[in-house]
């Protein structure tokens, strides 16, 4: 659950107009920069 | 070592760079997961970046300890580029690290200025080392 009520309507928003995208999981990281992770680049096994 | 990008990689960057500049902190380095792998002796893949900025917005939540809470304009930056990304990536699966605040890279959790998730040790693996 995203805290700040701009921020967690931001990031909905984001998510359900993109649809395609899916995020499969949220967590804390560092203070400058957003992780991103995808997940479709790890060897598959 | 070698350090090469998924193929994976290739269209999320184009992605992004179609819908604005993209400030890339760092990729892959030696230290492995979660930006990539180590595949063998000379060969590193990486699927990770750590994104600063994205289409004009500053990703940054660091704030002075004494600050009652985090600039509102920072903020507002870190959530407009937040979501920005997300609504310019191509289809594919994703993990999101989302930006915590603090003093510095490293420094202590500060709850009380949490913008994106609650401050919540168990769950967060960077947090293992606190009470």
């Amino acid at each position: 659950m995203i805290v700040n009520p701009e921020a967690r309507t931001a990031i909905e928003q984001a998510i359900s107009l993109n649809a395609k995208a899916n995020i499969e999981a949220q967590f804390e990281d560092g203070v400058d920069h957003l992780h991103l992770e995808v997940w479709d680049g790890r060897p598959q096994r | 070592m070698t350090y090469i990008l998924a193929n994976a990689m290739f269209p999320v960057l184009a992605s992004l760079a179609q819908g604005g500049v993209v400030q890339i902190l760092s990729l892959m380095d030696n230290r492995g997961a979660p930006h990539g792998q180590v595949v063998d002796d000379n060969l590193a893949v990486c699927w990770g970046v750590d994104i600063a900025g994205y289409a004009g917005n500053t990703i940054n939540l660091v704030n002075a300890a004494s600050d009652d809470k985090v600039p509102p304009e920072k903020v507002a930056s870190t959530i407009a580029g937040v979501a920005a990304v997300i609504a310019n990536l191509p289809a594919g699966r994703y993990r999101l690290g989302l930006t915590r605040p603090s003093t510095g890279a490293g420094g202590p959790p500060m709850p009380s200025k949490d913008v994106f998730l609650l401050y919540n040790p168990p769950q967060f693996p960077m947090y293992a080392h606190l009470p």
